[in-house]
């Protein structure tokens, strides 16, 4: 792996992952790192194979298409290898593989990748759907019921790859749907990946909390909170890592005025870095309670927002816009 | 210099077929009919239908469509030998602003049938009529059914005969 790594002058860091064929291929051909024949035979593999996915689309009746379609098409093929390409976890493994396998190889095992994640997306929604809450909030009810529908009646690996085919504007966690990088199929993956375990993480609380919360939540901003584009989860974790701020222990929702007062008091001077750090140390001691770690990490990462967030509010002298007391 | 992938699909036709030499090849069956073309006639008709992938951002992806276009309006009434090559150029023109303006509603076949029926019984072999009035009318309807336009306009005279 060391011989390996001296002879590529670049990092993963540098390869776009949206992009990521296109991306590593630039990059093999500035450094050299494959030879311009090779580059040029994976080149030649993936124009016949845009061919042949345009001939399909066409049903071989149409000798034209518009270039719109004919981008959509190649990107397509394009998703195909990438997918494969990332499933290996590694930009050096994939180097390997462009310079020992065909396109052809390529797109085949990217074409089972996709079917095996898809597998797993209906696996994953499964357990989205069994768990899922009983609160009466459109975006979310409509993720629920609506989307993963509309993805697998619509979506097209081969024809339009990089478009998940499903309305979705209910936030995840401390992200705007439409902040999220991936496409596709791996968009469906992450986004309900994040929805079942912030299903799980609401499931640490009863009907009645979580309901108390959002109505009051809710009212900060208008008198109902289905009106509002918001994540439940993020209104619910914000107030539990309030409470923490305020020693409360257990999965303790409520926050009052005096806790406001608090944490204004407390943390005003602290900086960034220390109340991250205060935070995480708090958080750490439910990493047992939170049996799935797949939870404590994803839940783990929103903290570096919220320390952000709480700190501009208590400098601003506005908490409580952003705690539900 | 940089390693571009995405084909530039504008300039470039995927596929590269020896259409010159094809068009050529058509004078065989066209001859029965007392037409023919010259070599400069074949480079004008593929220069022509280049340029209309060109102006209607399209590409070419399988056999050119030319040879079809040819080998159906030879049969044409209308056609006369002194303008063989310049209608057969427009008529490609025309193909391509029609499966553009259609949404790629129409298949190529489906599409030279109903150019062929309308150049010969509603614009009686005027190309500008076959262009601006039949073909753009049906454009016109093609696309106000793909949006629903029609069904509504229906919905509407419906309406108003009860």
């Amino acid at each position: 792996m060391n011989e390996i790594n001296e002879q590529i002058p670049f990092t993963e860091s540098n390869i776009d992952k949206q992009n990521y064929l296109a991306s590593l291929l630039s990059l093999c051909y500035a450094n050299k790192v494959i030879s311009e024949t090779k580059l040029n035979e994976i080149r030649i593999g993936l124009d016949k194979a845009f061919v042949e996915t345009a001939e399909q689309y066409t049903k071989r009746a149409s000798s034209t298409i518009s270039k719109k379609r004919a981008e959509l098409l190649y990107s397509s093929v394009l998703y195909q290898a990438d997918i494969y390409l990332l499933s290996l976890h590694s930009y050096q493994k994939a180097i390997d593989e462009l310079k020992t396998l065909s396109v052809e190889d390529i797109l085949e095992k990217g074409k089972e990748c996709i079917m095996q994640l898809h597998e797993v997306n209906i696996k994953i929604f499964k357990r989205v759907y069994s768990s899922r809450l009983n609160v009466l909030y459109y975006e979310y009810n409509y993720v629920i019921e609506k989307s993963f529908d509309e993805y697998c009646k619509n979506y097209s690996a081969r024809f339009d790859a990089k478009n998940c085919c499903a309305s979705i504007d209910y936030p995840l966690l401390g992200c705007q749907a439409y902040e999220i990088k991936s496409q596709g199929i791996m968009f469906i993956y992450e986004y309900y990946t994040g929805i079942m375990l912030e299903n799980e993480f609401c499931k640490y609380f009863s009907k009645e909390q979580i309901e108390t919360i959002i109505v009051k939540f809710g009212k900060i901003y208008s008198d109902n909170y289905s009106e509002l584009l918001f994540n439940i989860s993020e209104v619910l974790f914000n107030n539990f890592l309030a409470c923490l701020l305020v020693d409360k222990s257990g999965f303790e929702l409520l926050i009052t005025e005096k806790d406001v007062d608090n944490i204004s008091n407390r943390f005003v001077l602290y900086s960034e870095e220390d109340l991250y750090s205060e935070i995480k140390k708090k958080f750490s001691l439910y990493q047992k309670q939170i049996q799935n770690p797949q939870l404590y990490q994803y839940l783990k990462k929103y903290i570096i927002k919220f320390t952000n967030e709480i700190l501009n509010k208590i400098k601003n002298e506005c908490l409580d816009e952003f705690l539900v007391v | 210099m940089s390693f571009e992938l995405m084909p530039e699909f504008s300039s470039r036709n995927i596929v590269n077929y020896n259409l010159i030499n094809e068009i050529m090849e058509t004078n065989e069956k066209s001859e029965e009919y007392g037409f023919a073309l010259l070599e400069k006639d074949a480079e004008m008709i593929v220069k022509v239908g280049k340029e209309a992938m060109t102006v209607h951002d399209r590409i070419e992806i399988g056999k050119s469509v030319t040879v079809k276009i040819i080998e159906k309006f030879i049969q044409s009434t209308y056609i006369s030998p002194r303008e063989y090559a310049e209608t057969i150029a427009k008529l490609i023109e025309i193909f391509y602003e029609v499966k553009e303006e259609s949404l790629d509603f129409l298949d190529d076949d489906e599409l030279i049938e109903i150019m062929f029926n309308f150049f010969e019984t509603q614009s009686m072999g005027s190309l500008e009529l076959l262009q601006s009035r039949d073909m753009d009318y049906l454009c016109q309807q093609i696309r106000k059914t793909a949006y629903g336009i029609l069904e509504d306009e229906q919905k509407k005279e419906e309406f108003f005969d009860e």
